[in-house]
């Protein structure tokens, strides 16, 4: 039993590190940590939609840009309190979800691909062609934000929302995965026929995949806006888009500790790649491709992998 | 509106909608072969833009470059196909697109890596003075674009209704145990079919760099041009043609009389319709299911 | 319950079935047989939605259900297992009989996510009938191995038992003893009709087993070539010239 109350342990001890980390970390390491939070929203969200529902998604960056302009301009133009604008942009983003999961149940691999490409071509048609608005490739600033106009510094509310936004996202998706929700996802990913003759709505559990995971990609992309303080468009391009991509592939797809493992592993990168800042798009590719080959199951079947030899 | 701007949107739309329609071409070929959709064939086309760079760079004539890119991208493709393609082609689907995505991007980094974001222009004889012919203007450049796609189209269709090597390349696209059994080496007409997409791709890059200039993100296009294929039907030939025409004309005019928004959005638009109600395009054909 | 009239399928020339006529009643335990090819599996694919017929009807508990998407069958109370028995990945040997609940634990979104009792409690009432029917079929060893571990022997029992736990009214069972040893199909097919008597479901059953389908079978229709060439109890059936000219004509062409 020293297995379990070791790994439970280590669960305290992570917990507490997350706690204590913005008051222990200087800035950059306190951005880190922040990344990696945000990282692991978007990573089980497409999880949910890619690893689980089986649905190739190449639009995740997208649903993450809705949330981003949505929490910015409600908070810019607006002045909505956090709370509100950060609900509000995970709505629109939802509903981006529905927008595109609505036409795409009935369509699989590459023209389920293809539909996704055509929504991400068009968020970004939509963000350079409507410069009022989004700041077109320039880029949007976020403005002073409203806690409901309580003076506190604001450093610490974000981290202390964004690690409460991880939990939770992490027990949702947890949740889903123990639930007939969760068992139905699997089983449309690995037998449509058979989930079909059981009852389960196929079309509409894609749909709801969907829906959930622009949730999840909107949040991210709201606290995004918040912890970077302004919205780069090419953070929700093809090659963003291939990199979140990567952080499921990596991590292992299909569980809710493989987006973790992904996730946290790939927001290291970036840093580790720092001094050859110019070979990260091809580390990244790299990386990807490789694991698809060599490591079909990610880190997490890695994992598993050697527990399993004795 | 008069009649001779509208000729000379045909004209460019034309011209426009031959490189898709090349693309397209590429796209669809190794398809039909091997099943597999390469998503960074516009990575390909950036890379026939380099080469044909670095050619002229060596001082060589434009009429000699030309067709030693052509060849260079028939080789890339070769290599690609049994370094990269032969392996993981009993993937699932999902391995598959994100894998071909992701050789796009290793290319399109390593361009990056040695020539930077800095655009290049490509000097062509075709870079001369346009031609006035019926009140119209004329770039020779558009011209010599469409010239190429026909030249290529008729080519191709040559080729596979009479050379030994196009029949069994569509024999291979009917049926891999058939073709495995009437002696043809299938795993030959694949690397073929893959050598020829890349070919076919680098010409567009060729092509495409004198109109565009030569930067990493050229590849973009490979989306109007997927959409086209989507038009057209991922199994035609033909259809991929006319899908790529018909875009080009679709978006030039669409510009002229709506704007660059409409323009700008209007193909995605078209592959989302297609997609929901035409998904196997103009020309394209369901495939079968054994149940 | 199940009236089936007029039923042809036609896949290009071929006649998979041809004017099918069959009628079930509530509760009865029908058995299906016929030599290869002769159209059972097609015939279930029609009941369950997988196949389209190209005319006739299906009238289930007077709605008619050809031609209607599968789930919404389903909905209607049908059940199937499949001869390929149809897993979901890593999932266990729980999860995967729980997946066959898909339409009857209610449990909506929210509760789901935020954990809520109303979610909890469908869950547990669904997990405690999974349990009572893996101890049914003996799979209680088993219920978090994953499903593919599994040896095809109980593969089958798995798909039994999640064919079950629909609580369907019309449950069609494709082959669902191949692969067992003569004790487990008996002991496995007993249980099926036990819990079917009990619960009140009807079964429609492909075998090849004649052992086991004289033995459940309250009566049999005999399928040759997608026609109904024998109808009847089974004594009746085996005595029945027909029937066995269709048989002995296979066995004579295998031998």
């Amino acid at each position: 039993m020293s297995g379990q109350s070791g790994r439970a342990a280590l669960w305290w001890l992570t917990g507490l590190a997350l706690i204590v980390a913005p008051f222990a970390l200087g800035t950059y390491h306190a951005y880190l940590v922040n990344l990696a939070l945000i990282n692991i929203i978007l990573a089980i969200g497409l999880n949910l939609l890619t690893g689980n529902s089986g649905q190739i998604s190449l639009c995740h960056s997208s649903f993450m840009a809705i949330g981003a302009y949505g929490f910015t301009l409600l908070n810019n133009l607006y002045h909505w309190p956090v709370p509100f604008a950060v609900v509000a942009a995970v709505l629109l983003a939802s509903i981006g979800g529905y927008a595109v999961g609505y036409p795409a149940r009935r369509l699989s691999g590459i023209y389920l691909a293809l539909a996704t490409l055509a929504f991400l071509a068009l968020t970004q048609v939509v963000i350079e062609e409507f410069p009022d608005l989004t700041g077109g490739i320039r880029g949007l600033k976020i403005e002073a934000m409203n806690w409901f106009g309580l003076p506190i510094d604001h450093k610490y509310l974000v981290y202390f929302l964004l690690l409460g936004c991880t939990a939770l996202g992490v027990y949702a998706a947890k949740q889903i995965m123990d639930n007939r929700l969760g068992r139905a996802f699997d089983a449309i990913r690995t037998s449509p026929q058979g989930a079909q003759a059981l009852g389960i709505p196929v079309a509409e559990i894609k749909l709801t995949a969907f829906v959930i995971s622009a949730a999840y990609a909107g949040l991210a992309g709201a606290l995004l806006s918040m912890v970077v303080g302004f919205i780069d468009p090419v953070e929700f391009g093809v090659s963003a888009a291939i990199r979140y991509i990567t952080f499921i592939v990596i991590g292992g797809m299909g569980s809710v500790a493989g987006s973790i493992a992904g996730a946290v592993a790939l927001t290291g990168l970036p840093e580790a790649l720092r001094p050859v800042k110019e070979y990260s798009d091809l580390v990244y590719a790299a990386l990807l491709l490789l694991s698809l080959l060599f490591m079909p199951n990610g880190l997490v079947g890695l994992a598993s992998a050697l527990r399993r030899k004795p | 509106m008069t009649a001779s701007v509208l000729l000379q949107l045909l004209v460019s739309g034309l011209s426009v909608g031959s490189i898709y329609a090349i693309v397209a071409l590429a796209l669809v070929i190794p398809f039909k072969a091997s099943g597999i959709l390469n998503f960074g064939q516009g990575e390909i086309v950036t890379v026939g833009a380099y080469t044909a760079l670095v050619l002229v760079g060596f001082g060589m004539s434009y009429w000699l470059v030309l067709p030693l890119t052509v060849v260079i991208g028939l080789l890339a493709g070769i290599v690609i196909e049994r370094g990269f393609i032969r392996p993981i082609m009993a993937a699932p689907e999902f391995t598959l697109v994100i894998a071909t995505f992701a050789v796009g991007l290793i290319l399109k980094s390593a361009i990056r890596l040695y020539w930077q974001d800095n655009p290049f222009a490509l000097e062509t004889p075709l870079n001369a003075d346009p031609i006035h012919f019926a009140g119209v203007v004329l770039n020779p450049l558009y011209l010599w674009v469409v010239l190429c796609t026909l030249l290529l189209v008729v080519f191709l269709a040559y080729f596979f209704k009479y050379n030994r090597l196009g029949k069994s390349m569509r024999a291979v696209s009917q049926s891999h145990d058939a073709a495995r059994l009437m002696g043809i080496g299938v795993e030959r007409v694949l690397m073929i079919s893959w050598g020829m997409s890349a070919a076919i791709g680098a010409l567009a890059g060729i092509l495409l760099a004198p109109i565009v200039g030569i930067n990493p993100e050229m590849g973009h296009l490979v989306l109007k041009a997927l959409v086209a294929a989507v038009i057209g039907g991922f199994t035609s030939l033909p259809g991929a043609f006319f899908g790529g025409i018909a875009l080009g004309l679709v978006e030039t005019y669409s510009g002229a009389f709506f704007g660059s928004t409409m323009k700008n959005i209007i193909p995605f638009v078209l592959l989302v319709v297609f997609l929901l109600i035409r998904p196997y395009g103009l020309f394209g054909k369901p495939p079968v299911v054994r149940i | 319950m199940l009236s089936v009239e007029n039923l042809s399928v036609q896949f290009g020339g071929v006649h998979a079935l041809r004017d099918i006529r069959m009628s079930v009643e509530r509760g009865e335990v029908r058995g299906l047989i016929g030599p290869n090819g002769a159209g059972k599996t097609t015939l279930i694919n029609c009941i369950s939605g997988a196949v389209v017929p190209t005319a006739g009807s299906i009238m289930l508990e007077g709605k008619g259900v050809a031609g209607m998407q599968p789930h919404l069958i389903s909905a209607q109370g049908v059940s199937r297992s499949f001869q390929h028995v149809q897993l979901f990945g890593e999932r266990s040997v729980r999860d995967t009989i729980l997946t066959g609940m898909h339409r009857q634990i209610e449990s909506g979104l929210f509760s789901m996510i935020f954990g809520l009792p109303s979610a909890r409690a469908a869950e547990s009432r669904a997990r405690q009938y999974a349990a009572d029917l893996m101890q049914q079929f003996s799979l209680t060893d088993y219920a978090d191995q994953p499903a593919h571990s599994l040896p095809y022997g109980l593969l089958k029992r798995v798909d039994l038992a999640r064919s079950l736990a629909a609580r369907p009214r019309l449950l069609l069972l494709d082959e669902p003893t191949s692969g067992m040893s003569e004790e487990e199909a008996l002991e496995s097919i007993t249980m099926v009709r036990t819990i079917a008597r009990e619960s009140g479901i009807t079964l429609l059953v492909i075998e090849h087993n004649m052992r086991v389908m004289m033995k459940i079978a309250d009566s049999i229709t005999v399928l040759h070539l997608g026609e109904v060439i024998a109808q009847g109890s089974p004594s009746q059936v085996q005595q029945d010239p027909r029937a066995i000219e269709a048989y002995l004509g296979e066995e004579s062409a295998d031998a």
